[in-house]
């Protein structure tokens, strides 16, 4: 396996900025690290295992391609958001043969453990169609809300700006309402 | 279930896809991507490896083998095949510099938007006034080159004439219909993604 030094600037908690050297490994613990929301993305934007797994290793090789030039600037996970999002929201061609599913596919064990399972079960199955039904854009916003990233990350990551995120926020949350209703 | 209570939910989710071990992502690391951009680049560098390849050899042919007769059309050849790659490095260009994953969603798809809309004038720009050149080109080898039938009087100008403006109408209406099949549907899609942006 190849050994490719970089060095991006990291800031410390002092606010100082320091370059240290990264290599594919570090890469490689990072991405480790963050694959849980990677796939729960790749989920959310994909209708097979097949094209979850394509989309999956084309997020991989974004980030790595783009690793050199990340200098810390941004955190990184503003920074894999922006990439793991970008890729997914324009990959046409999914877009065009996607059917809807339930996401996720298997519910949390945590709820599965619950007493009330069954109506906690049902009501998370309504709330996954109804993402599912979401615009993409919408989608990459909920991502995000569910992530609890805060309304001025979201807009380093999508550039919407916070007031109008505030207000979609509102339109998805009561669109949803109505989408679990109607089921 | 609201959105707020699902969010301990979605933390708590493990998802069904296994867990992808450093060994398998530094296969993933070792693949080509497979985005259309990623592909076009590709196909470019073939292409205009081809070119290079295809109008080097034909120019050298036709000179070392009709070096008084064919001088004229190697020259030709060869400013065609120069012309070919500067449409290449031009395409390559925009490819390259028409995504950015590491920007803003906005900013990119925007961008995306953009420099699509340049590339597919550029395309059809090109692809249109390819069929009228080698039609002016071969028609001065004709009349210059060939022996004088047919006769070179007002009628066969005119008719040279009226073939070229009908091939240059039909290399019109043919590339801005193949320009639509092979991209309209992408632009589509990438305006209604930038449209959400600013859905009320």
């Amino acid at each position: 396996m190849f050994l490719d030094m970089r060095r991006p600037i990291i800031k410390t908690n002092n606010n100082q900025n320091l370059a240290i050297p990264l290599s594919q490994n570090d890469f490689l613990n990072l991405v480790e690290e963050n694959q849980g929301i990677m796939h729960k993305i790749c989920s959310l934007y994909t209708s097979t295992p097949e094209d979850h797994q394509d989309m999956y290793q084309e997020i991989v090789i974004q980030l790595w391609r783009s690793f050199s030039s990340f200098r810390g600037e941004s955190k990184f996970s503003t920074w894999m958001y922006r990439i793991a999002l970008n890729t997914a929201i324009s990959d046409l061609r999914r877009q065009g043969r996607r059917v809807k599913v339930v996401f996720p596919e298997k519910p949390p064990e945590q709820l599965m453990a619950d007493t009330n399972y069954a109506e906690k079960e049902e009501q998370w199955k309504q709330l996954s169609l109804a993402i599912q039904q979401l615009g993409e854009i919408e989608k990459a916003i909920v991502v995000l809300y569910l992530e609890d990233r805060s309304y001025e990350e979201m807009e380093e990551i999508l550039g919407i700006n916070t007031n109008n995120l505030r207000v979609k926020m509102n339109r998805i949350k009561e669109k949803l309402r109505k989408l679990t209703k109607e089921d | 279930m609201e959105l707020d209570n699902f969010k301990n939910t979605w933390k708590e989710m493990v998802p069904g896809e296994k867990k992808i071990s450093k060994e398998e992502l530094l296969l993933m690391l070792q693949q080509k991507s497979q985005r259309p951009i990623a592909r076009m680049k590709r196909n470019i560098y073939w292409e205009a490896g081809a070119v290079i390849v295809l109008y080097s050899l034909a120019a050298l042919m036709n000179y070392f083998l009709n070096p008084m007769f064919f001088a004229e059309m190697s020259i030709m050849l060869l400013v065609i095949g120069v012309l070919g790659l500067y449409y290449y490095y031009r395409k390559l260009k925009l490819l390259k510099e028409m995504e950015c994953v590491q920007c803003e969603v906005k900013s990119n798809l925007n961008r995306q938007v953009t420099l699509l809309e340049k590339y597919i004038r550029f395309y059809f720009f090109a692809g249109t006034v390819l069929a009228p050149l080698v039609y002016l080109v071969s028609g001065y080898l004709i009349i210059n080159k060939l022996p004088v039938y047919p006769p070179r009087d007002a009628s066969f100008y005119i008719l040279f004439a009226v073939f070229g403006i009908i091939l240059t109408g039909l290399s019109y209406y043919l590339n801005k219909w193949y320009v639509a099949k092979l991209y309209g549907q992408h632009v589509a899609q990438l305006r209604n993604l930038l449209s959400q942006f600013d859905e009320e």
